[in-house]
């Protein structure tokens, strides 16, 4: 078939509109139409056959190669009408029956999954996603078979926010199989899943999941008219759709939570919240979401309450650092050496005499190396890993301390607030810190603390203004719900964790359990 | 309602204290020493007693027209021009030249204390560029982040308190009332007009509150918690570094401050201590000139009020550094300021509540029907 | 001179980035207080650049209370 390339690039909605018309009764005028429209693609398989006792019933049956599990297309598809329907006499009972699309249905087709289709865009669409089609000739409705099986990369570990204890499932790229995994952990009728189809090309399967019952029912209005306004040809992964749907664009932080593991969003969904989920991809939005959900980790549930309070505690300290250590190193060795004890101000003096450049631009120098060294350990190939860790290690941090171009103190300012960036266990959130610490160093290296106290408020003017699908992010800090506080900075034992989040759960505010029976009884 | 955000009572008590606090922390202590010596400590206590005492006069007018700011029923009282003459006066002279002080308050104490090298106006730029990024985004975010930094503020004070503390020398107040209660009556009521006549403007803030009925338990608090930290500041300068020195210095906490020393390696940091007077500022500035900027759009009845933000700004900026040509000019203006703030603060409320008071049911009549009107929605 | 220039350039940035949005809305009067009040502070703050001796609204108030601040100080000495 020959494309026409500048018809295509004028009017791209001309090749998806010639879909949408309705099946013709010709089997053969379908199937050529078919072939057409996916130009011969020798991935879709098209077998006619002719079914029933004397054979005059033609049908057609059509499913991707890759896509439709092949075993259950001829265990159940080809078999039964192939064979089975052998026994039944098409013209006998077409005087009688209805139609035969219906006895098909109602009586032959042994698959569970099974749907009336009669126009194009419906057959393409289920054809593309794994389902096995039959047309029949003579008749202008079809029949769409559900039998989805693919290879898949399977319930693995999660890749990016591991534990020590707890559940190491991760969320895999087929949607079943991650809807499947939130129904195991929730068993509830109550847990409602509604699917989309967005992305005009793509047509990828969005799912969206919440606790009727506990979800603010307005966040669900609000998600779903945020996902029909979606209008792009294509969804790859859910990051496209968070861009898509996020309250506000101009902002370093992320409004929107997202997780691969399913314990940590099916506790979200318990608190009330509704969780998206993308075809292709193992990580699974979740609305609202507040800046402390970013601070959480799923661990923090699994070990003991005090430890947990104090590892998040150290977390607060790590943004601290990671946010501002740079900036306050620049900070003061240039405008408050006072500050420091004698001894510390005498030794960083003595390093940084034979250094070239002011502290900022040492700062910025080494700030940007450390950038590029994390980009690029991404990116490489797996066998020259150590090798390149040692070359920046060595090389960069020692060999240029001793060759005078930067100072000591300076490469463990760098790393610890490197290391300190890593101790979010969400990864988008030490994006945004690390994004924020340049401007504050810009600030500190001008207006020394005083510049970065001006940083610091219009941060937090910028974070309190923020809503995340109504909800101010700052809560439960501003505006401070002392209710919700046994669960921000610190986690008090699970019997006196007994409320959701107000403004989130705000429909069913009591954790279904009784408060005297948990406590456990303290010795005598 | 060009702002529909909606404050609670503890943000309200919140920025109340803060507002307090504000630039007074670094010069008050000096006023009060020059004129109390070692008695400045009660002059203190009388002054926020006072500063509550007329707290019923801003409730009681508040409450008058619910829902209403100070801008709007000025022209209910005063009729439409009147009223709006006024009000622009009442915002050009009063919200409005305090913030241009407030700016120049933190500009003087940077370029003399801290950065001397930095011109005035760099200072007064950066300073003004996040004011006016607070100003642009409403007044919930500001209360937001006033509710976040406020603990944040309470550990810097508390923990000035305790490292100041080892130098204390109660004889520093002793002999106890040694000219008699004038000179303390006397250093008092400048005191109690700045800062605590500044009350006044928050009667623009009322109508956002979303418990009206509790607005004077928060105003009360709010002056309560501000004037406890000015009064400990000031009993700690006279305690650490007696009456004379106190009233010979231009910011004694700062003062207080350097003299922090423990264990011999926690010493000069008196630059971290002045965080905490960055913070106060910057609240105080920052709803000094919300109310300014929304006082100026509601008496000129404008429907929006975000672009007035950066034309105020630059006027902002010049009548701040025009507005003392030196440091030692406040030192003369002590006691006008004052009678300034009393005339603005006291008298022109007073004034207003007996003018609605004598109209009577047809200003209730006028309010309850615009109250009516203006219903906002709750939000989140 | 450069700082006035300077000062200039900035009030048509501001005018960029302010006008079109009350434009667009068609709200005439604040457009029209936008311009006095962008045009005053321009001019004010050129001629603070140029050291020009503008006059402290605080003198007079200065002036119009000494007398009352000097009775009141009198009474308590």
């Amino acid at each position: 078939m020959e494309i026409n390339f500048d018809e295509a690039a004028l009017a791209p909605d001309q090749a998806l509109e010639a879909t949408t018309h309705p099946l013709q009764t010709s089997l053969q005028a379908n199937l050529q139409h078919i072939q057409e429209t996916v130009g011969n693609s020798t991935d879709i398989i098209i077998r006619e056959v002719p079914i029933g006792k004397t054979g005059e019933q033609k049908i057609a049956v059509i499913y991707t190669d890759g896509l439709a599990d092949s075993k259950v297309v001829i265990d159940f598809i080809m078999e039964t009408l192939m064979l089975d329907v052998k026994q039944l006499d098409m013209s006998e009972t077409a005087i009688s029956a209805p139609n035969i699309v219906q006895i098909l249905k109602d009586y032959v087709i042994t698959v569970g999954e099974i749907k009336e289709v009669a126009d194009f865009e419906s057959l393409f669409n289920s054809i593309l996603s794994g389902d096995t089609f039959i047309l029949l000739d003579g008749y202008a409705t079809g029949l769409a078979v559900g039998t989805q099986g693919w290879k898949d990369r399977g319930v693995s570990e999660p890749s990016s926010e591991s534990v020590v204890r707890g559940p190491r499932e991760a969320f895999s790229e087929t949607l079943r199989t991650n809807t499947a995994l939130l129904r195991r952990k929730i068993k509830s009728p109550n847990l409602w899943l509604e699917t989309k189809q967005i992305g005009q090309v793509t047509k990828t399967n969005v799912a969206v999941m919440y606790i009727k019952g506990i979800v603010d029912d307005k966040v669900v209005k609000e998600v779903h008219a945020r996902l029909d306004r979606i209008d792009t040809d294509g969804i790859l992964e859910s990051g496209y759709i968070e861009e898509f749907i996020q309250d506000e664009t101009y902002t370093p932080f992320p409004t929107i939570y997202n997780s691969e593991r399913p314990d940590v969003i099916a506790a979200e969904l318990l608190e009330g919240k509704v969780a998206i989920l993308v075809d292709g991809t193992p990580f699974v939005l979740v609305v609202p979401a507040l800046f402390v959900s970013f601070l959480h980790s799923a661990e923090d549930y699994y070990f003991r309450a005090d430890i947990s309070s104090l590892v998040r505690i150290l977390r607060y300290i790590g943004i601290f650092i990671a946010l501002l250590g740079p900036s306050l190193y620049v900070a003061i060795t240039t405008f408050h050496q006072e500050m420091l004890p004698t001894q510390l101000l005498i030794s960083l003096a003595a390093q940084r005499e034979g250094v070239p450049f002011p502290a900022f631009i040492e700062a910025v120098m080494m700030e940007v190396t450390f950038e590029i060294l994390r980009e690029a350990g991404l990116r490489m190939p797996r066998m020259i890993g150590p090798a390149v860790s040692i070359v920046g290690t060595l090389v960069i941090g020692q060999a240029a301390v001793e060759a005078g171009i930067i100072s000591a103190a300076m490469v463990i300012v760098v790393s610890t607030t490197a290391i300190c960036s890593f101790v979010f266990p969400s990864y988008s959130m030490s994006n945004s810190i690390r994004m924020l610490r340049f401007p504050l160093m810009i600030l500190a290296a001008s207006f020394g603390l005083f510049g970065i106290i001006i940083g610091l408020i219009a941060i937090v003017l910028h974070l309190s203004s923020l809503r995340s699908f109504g909800v101010p992010y700052m809560s439960p800090f501003a505006p401070l719900i002392p209710t919700d506080q046994k669960d921000a900075i610190f986690r008090l034992p699970q019997w006196a964790l007994l409320s959701r989040p107000r403004l989130i759960g705000k429909k069913n505010l009591i954790r279904k359990q009784i408060p005297e029976n948990q406590k456990p009884k303290s010795r005598e | 309602m060009l702002d529909k955000g909606k404050i609670s009572t503890r943000q309200l008590t919140i920025i109340v204290a803060l507002f307090m606090v504000g630039s007074s922390i670094l010069i008050i202590p000096s006023y009060l020493a020059t004129y109390a010596s070692q008695d400045a400590w009660i002059s203190a206590l009388l002054s926020i007693a006072t500063g509550l005492a007329v707290l019923p006069l801003y409730i009681a007018l508040g409450n008058k027209y619910p829902g209403k700011t100070l801008a709007q029923f000025m022209e209910d009282i005063l009729g439409m021009w009147l009223g709006k003459a006024v009000s622009l006066f009442f915002l050009a002279a009063f919200p409005f030249t305090m913030a241009a002080f407030s700016l120049r308050n933190i500009g003087d104490f940077m370029t003399t204390q801290i950065m001397p090298d930095t011109p005035i106006q760099a200072i007064h730029i950066i300073f003004l560029i996040v004011v006016i990024i607070g100003v642009r985004l409403g007044l919930e975010p500001i209360m937001r982040a006033a509710e976040i930094i406020f603990p944040w503020f309470i550990l810097l004070f508390v923990c000035f308190v305790i490292f100041i503390s080892p130098q204390i020398k109660w004889e520093n107040i002793l002999p106890v009332l040694e000219g008699g209660m004038k000179p303390v009556i006397g250093a008092g009521v400048p005191f109690t007009a700045f800062p605590f006549m500044e009350t006044a403007v928050f009667l623009m803030i009322f109508p956002h509150v979303n418990r009206p009925d509790r607005v004077g338990r928060a105003l009360f608090w709010g002056i309560v918690i501000g004037g406890a930290v000015l009064f400990i500041i000031t009993m700690m300068s006279v305690l650490v570094m007696g009456p004379d020195t106190t009233a010979r210095l231009i910011y004694p906490s700062y003062a207080l401050a350097k003299k922090i020393s423990i264990g011999n390696f926690l010493e000069r940091i008196e630059g971290l201590m002045a965080i905490i007077w960055f913070f106060t500022i910057y609240f105080k500035l920052t709803l000094l000139y919300y109310i300014s900027v929304i006082g100026f759009a509601q008496s000129l009845s404008l429907k929006e009020y975000r672009f007035l933000t950066i034309p105020l700004g630059i006027i902002l900026i010049v009548y701040s550094i025009l507005i003392s040509p030196n440091t030692s000019f406040w030192f003369e203006m002590y006691t006008t300021w004052a009678l300034h703030a009393i005339t603005l603060g006291l008298v022109l409320p007073a004034l207003l509540l007996a003018v609605a008071a004598i109209r009577g049911k047809g200003a209730a009549k006028a309010a309850a029907t615009s109250a009516s009107e203006e219903q906002t929605q709750p939000d989140t | 001179m450069w700082s006035s220039l300077a000062m200039i350039a900035v009030a048509a940035a501001i005018l960029k980035l302010e006008a079109p949005y009350l434009k667009k809305r068609q709200l005439t009067k604040e457009l029209r207080v936008f311009y006095f009040l962008l045009l005053s502070g321009t001019i004010l703050s050129i001629a603070m650049l140029m050291n020009v001796e503008l006059p402290n609204p605080m003198r007079l108030v200065h002036a119009v209370y000494k007398p009352l601040s000097d009775w009141y100080t009198s009474v308590l000495k």
